[in-house]
């Protein structure tokens, strides 16, 4: 897959899951947060995703579940290679956000 | 847990559905209890609608995993691809498909909505085992007019004896108490029952037990049995409460029991005593309501005759000419006559809407179907089935009808909640009106005839016929097949006949309701509250002391600042009472019926006319005078009663009257006044009469009060006064007779505004069905319309001749629904309330009203054709 722009939706999840492991509803909760609640992701579009995220082996399931937790609940870590991708994905966001500062101020001068 | 959205879940690809249902479900709820407001919550069902099928969407796009796991994979393959194909044709004509959808929901929800009242009050069972073998016992007297006498304790006693194909049977009589405790005093509904009560229902009490058949005599025990809710709400639901003391009416009672919420049947009963009547009283008292269980296999009829029989020994001993006879009926039929004829006409609107409904989806998809011949036909000859064909073009009618009904339900649950809302008091508490799992299947069933009758027609004829012409059919070029159009002008001629039939009966019954509520109920119904007083018999067992209350009372409440009449009546109009009565009438004229008309009979305090703005027509109302002396034997009558007894334009003062079989006295009519709407504004009035209160002191009394400013403000000062004089009296039914006269229409405005909501949908989606299909047409037609107009043709002469089709089938349409309406509007009956079913004035603007919008709608596609630049038209060919 050389395809590097992150849907913006993976991108909040692999954010999530920096943070360390959790379980989807955690995660849609933490989405919601982190977008300011801008970004609500509904169930399939979420459970679909961790599966995507999971068969590109940016992301893994835990074996067990920690203690005193549901049974039914899955648990999330991200990989290395996805910690990759969010840092990749970080940069490019970054260098995104220069270059259109540089663009405005440039407009605004002329 | 959403059981909806576990359905729903079926949308998701399966794979996900199998790995994360339960966590989607968990989210989805955590979503769902975070929405404030129905609209909230409608938005997150629309978020999570979408969400499912983008994921079933992306899943055909990735297209990795076999689609399903079926015998012939080829046949699945097919299927899955036929999906897929049919989500992009219905993707592509967004307009036609959303049309599609909107007008099935619509119906659907109508549907849905209307089926659930009906369900609630029709066919859901009684809440207790085997309903079907409870039935309601009473009396009739024939003679005398009356449908429901009571039931005679004596006779009851009697009936138990002898009867044989009951397993039990029991006799009951509602009656409110004062219970008062610290908190202060209140009143709540109880009934006195016979020992059989629980066992004819079949409930068991959750505590303690049930009376026996030896607390059940006269001179019994004093026992008492608690509803659950009361048990919660005065011992804080504590087992230790049986065996305990209440005070009911200043009675000490012991606690045996508490009883199931299903045992507070027929009303909202919330304890229960033993009635210890006596067999052996020496008068009659009508006051009792029956029920009886039936043995397995007895029919209604049978238990009927059964009764007769048992009644047998007290025609034989008391009633030689069987004025008196018992009946028995299934239960259901006593508690539902009223909504009987009202739900009738609301499920002939809902079929009707649900018809045009379709017919509106058959014309779209049939417009959809002609202009996809040339397709069909290419797909025909590069091999295609015609099967093939079929099944894909039913897939997608399918796949509409889907979306159609999940949105219909969703709207339809709204629908329920907002009808549930306009009814309130209305409905019987037993009556649950809840979307269950029949309501489903019935609105699912709709959804699958609607696709079926008309989905496949159109399809049918979207491949049959001639191949070739097909094929080489350009899409817009000649006018379309003439056997497609014909179709379409029959649906939208059909549509216009059911919607003046529709609008014609909606516009009938808003007549009918707008004279009822202009009906003059006989009394001044603004600034006036009524409420009622009941006395405890404990505190007040003589009859003197009870009148001594009642003379304290009206000073106390006339000297309230702004009251400027007070009185006390024995039963208020309106109210749900009717004690009727026979009377012996001096100079009365011969009835041609041989039938002695009941008369009602009230009590009524000086100043009670005052108050109620009862109009005098003749001579004087009672005065504090008749009340002081009771030996004056003054009576006042209504209007009905003078021309019931003596004839159109007689005076009646100074006429004498006396209760029938009474040796007593002879009372003087002093004064006359105008009928009173008693029973509710569309009944028939009776001939009613007035006696001085103190004639017959009454424990529960209804104050009317008349006030310059809203009465409802006097309240508070008014339980101050009553807290005055006894703290342990509370004051209980507090109405404006605005209020009341508003309630007791309910039921008529519930099922006017209904009927109206439905046949302006109706309207609505006739004239959508009108404008679709001539837009299609003209169309049809750009290439014709631009050859016309470069030949020198007019904008009229195009209008014309466009319009002109169109309007001739509209008109047709419309004299069809009014004939019909005429004969539809019969069936509405009674409900008219006088209101002729061919009002000139309702048919000429259901007729107007429709012609116009619908030249409307037909007038705007012509004009844009006939505007467009031929040179355009024809050289796009």
């Amino acid at each position: 897959m050389t395809d590097v722009s992150l849907k913006p939706h993976w991108f909040y999840i692999l954010l999530a899951l920096a943070d360390g492991e959790r379980h989807g509803l955690a995660i849609a909760r933490d989405v919601q947060a982190l977008s300011g609640g801008a970004v609500k992701l509904w169930p399939a579009t979420l459970y679909g995703s961790l599966d995507e995220l999971r068969a590109r082996g940016w992301i893994e399931e835990l074996p067990e579940h920690p203690e005193q937790e549901s049974e039914r609940r899955r648990y999330y870590r991200m990989t290395r290679a996805g910690s990759a991708m969010l840092t990749d994905e970080a940069e490019r966001l970054g260098r995104l956000a220069r270059l259109a500062k540089a663009r405005v101020r440039t407009a605004d001068t002329r | 847990m959403s059981r909806t959205y576990r359905a729903l879940l079926r949308l998701a690809p399966r794979e996900l559905r199998e790995r994360h249902g339960a966590a989607m479900d968990e989210l989805f709820a955590e979503r769902l209890s975070a929405a404030r407001g129905p609209a909230a919550r409608m938005g997150v069902w629309a978020h999570a609608l979408t969400d499912l099928l983008q994921a079933r969407v992306a899943s055909w796009h990735t297209a990795g995993a076999p689609l399903t796991v079926q015998i012939d994979e080829r046949t699945s393959l097919m299927a899955g691809s036929d999906i897929r194909y049919a989500w992009r044709a219905l993707l592509r004509q967004k307009g036609a498909t959303t049309l599609v959808v909107c007008m099935l929901a619509l119906g659907i929800a109508g549907d849905v909505a209307v089926f659930s009242v009906v369900n609630g009050l029709f066919l859901r069972p009684f809440p207790f085992p085997h309903p079907e073998r409870l039935v309601s016992i009473n009396t009739r007297a024939p003679k005398w007019n009356l449908d429901i006498v009571g039931i005679n304790y004596p006779d009851f006693a009697i009936w138990r004896r002898d009867q044989k194909l009951f397993e039990a049977i029991t006799t009951y009589q509602e009656a409110n108490f004062n219970v008062a405790d610290a908190s202060g005093a209140t009143q709540v509904l109880g009934a006195l029952i016979t020992y059989e009560f629980p066992t004819v229902l079949g409930v068991e009490p959750v505590l303690g037990r049930s009376f026996t058949a030896a607390e059940d005599t006269p001179k019994g025990p004093l026992v008492v049995l608690l509803s659950t809710a009361l048990w919660r709400e005065r011992f804080g639901a504590d087992p230790s409460a049986v065996g305990r003391a209440i005070r009911l009416d200043g009675i000490a009672r012991t606690i045996v029991g508490v009883m199931p919420p299903e045992a507070s049947f027929p009303d909202d009963i919330k304890l229960w005593i033993p009635l210890q009547g006596d067999p052996a009283q020496s008068y009659q008292s009508y006051d009792g309501d029956g029920i009886g269980r039936l043995r397995a296999g007895v029919t209604a009829e049978q238990a009927d005759a059964d009764l007769r029989r048992a009644h047998q020994p007290v025609w034989d001993a008391a009633d030689k000419t069987h004025l008196v006879t018992p009946f028995a009926r299934a239960l259901r039929e006593t508690y539902v006559r009223n909504f009987r004829s009202a739900a009738r006409t609301i499920m002939a609107a809902v079929a009707v809407l649900l018809l045009i409904a379709c017919a509106n989806v058959a014309a779209v998809m049939l417009a959809r179907a002609v202009a996809r011949r040339r397709e069909m036909g290419i797909r025909l000859a590069l091999g295609s089935t015609r099967a093939r064909l079929l099944r894909q073009l039913l897939i997608e009618n399918v796949m509409l009808a889907l979306a159609g009904g999940v949105a219909g339900f969703m709207a339809g649950r709204w629908a329920v909640a907002a009808l549930v809302a306009l009814i309130p008091n209305q409905l019987p508490p037993w009556a649950a009106i809840t979307i269950d799992a029949r309501v489903i299947a019935f609105s699912f069933a709709t959804v699958a005839a609607t696709v079926v009758v008309f989905g496949w027609a159109p399809a049918l004829h979207a491949i049959g016929g001639d191949l070739r012409s097909a094929v080489t059919a350009t899409t817009n070029g000649t006018t379309g097949a003439p056997r497609g159009r014909r179709t379409l002008w029959a649906l939208v001629g059909g549509e216009f006949a059911l919607a003046a039939a529709m609008l014609v009966c909606a516009m009938l019954m808003l007549k009918a309701f707008d004279r009822v509520r202009h009906v003059d109920p006989g009394f001044r119904p603004d600034h006036v509250l009524a409420f009622a007083v009941p006395l405890s018999e404990g505190t007040r067992p003589k009859p003197e002391q009870q009148t001594a209350f009642w003379r304290d009372l009206l000073p106390n409440l006339r000297a309230l600042p702004g009251v400027d009449a007070a009185g006390l009546i024995s039963c208020a109009p309106l109210a749900g009472c009717h004690r009727g009565n026979f009377f012996t009438v001096e100079t009365a004229l011969p009835r041609p019926d041989g039938k002695d008309p009941v008369v009602l009979t009230r009590y009524a305090s000086a100043g009670y006319f005052e108050a109620m703005g009862i109009r005098l027509k003749r001579g004087r109302v009672f005065t504090q005078a008749d009340e002081r002396s009771a030996s004056a034997h003054a009576v006042v009558v209504d209007e009905t009663f003078v021309r019931t007894f003596w004839g159109q334009g007689a005076d009646g003062l100074g006429r004498r009257l006396k209760p029938r079989d009474s040796n007593g006295d002879w009372f003087t009519v002093v004064g006359v006044v105008g009928d009173v709407k008693h029973y509710g504004l569309e009944q028939p009035t009776r001939p009613g009469l007035y006696f001085p209160l103190d004639l017959n002191p009454q424990p529960t009394l209804t104050v009317a009060i008349h006030a310059a400013q809203d009465p409802a403000t006097l309240l508070p000062t008014i339980r101050d006064v009553l807290h005055r004089l006894d703290p342990e009296i509370p004051l209980v039914r507090v109405r404006t007779m605005d209020e009341a006269i508003r309630r007791s229409t309910a039921l008529r405005s519930a099922q006017s505004w209904m009927l109206g909501v439905f046949a302006t949908l109706a309207f609505v989606l006739a004239i959508g069905g009108a404008y679709g299909v001539a837009t299609y047409l003209v169309t049809q037609r750009t290439r014709e319309i631009g050859i016309r107009v470069a030949l020198g043709a007019c904008t009229e002469d195009v209008l014309r001749s466009v319009v002109a089709h169109g309007l001739g089938v509209v008109l047709g349409g419309v004299a069809a629904g009014l004939v019909a309406s005429v004969f539809l509007a019969g069936l509405l009956g009674d409900a008219l309330f006088g209101v002729s079913t061919h009002d000139a004035g309702v048919l000429t603007f259901v007729s107007v009203v429709l012609v116009t919008t619908a030249l409307v709608a037909n007038g705007v596609p012509a004009r844009r054709a006939a505007r467009i630049d031929p040179m355009r038209t024809l050289r796009t060919e």
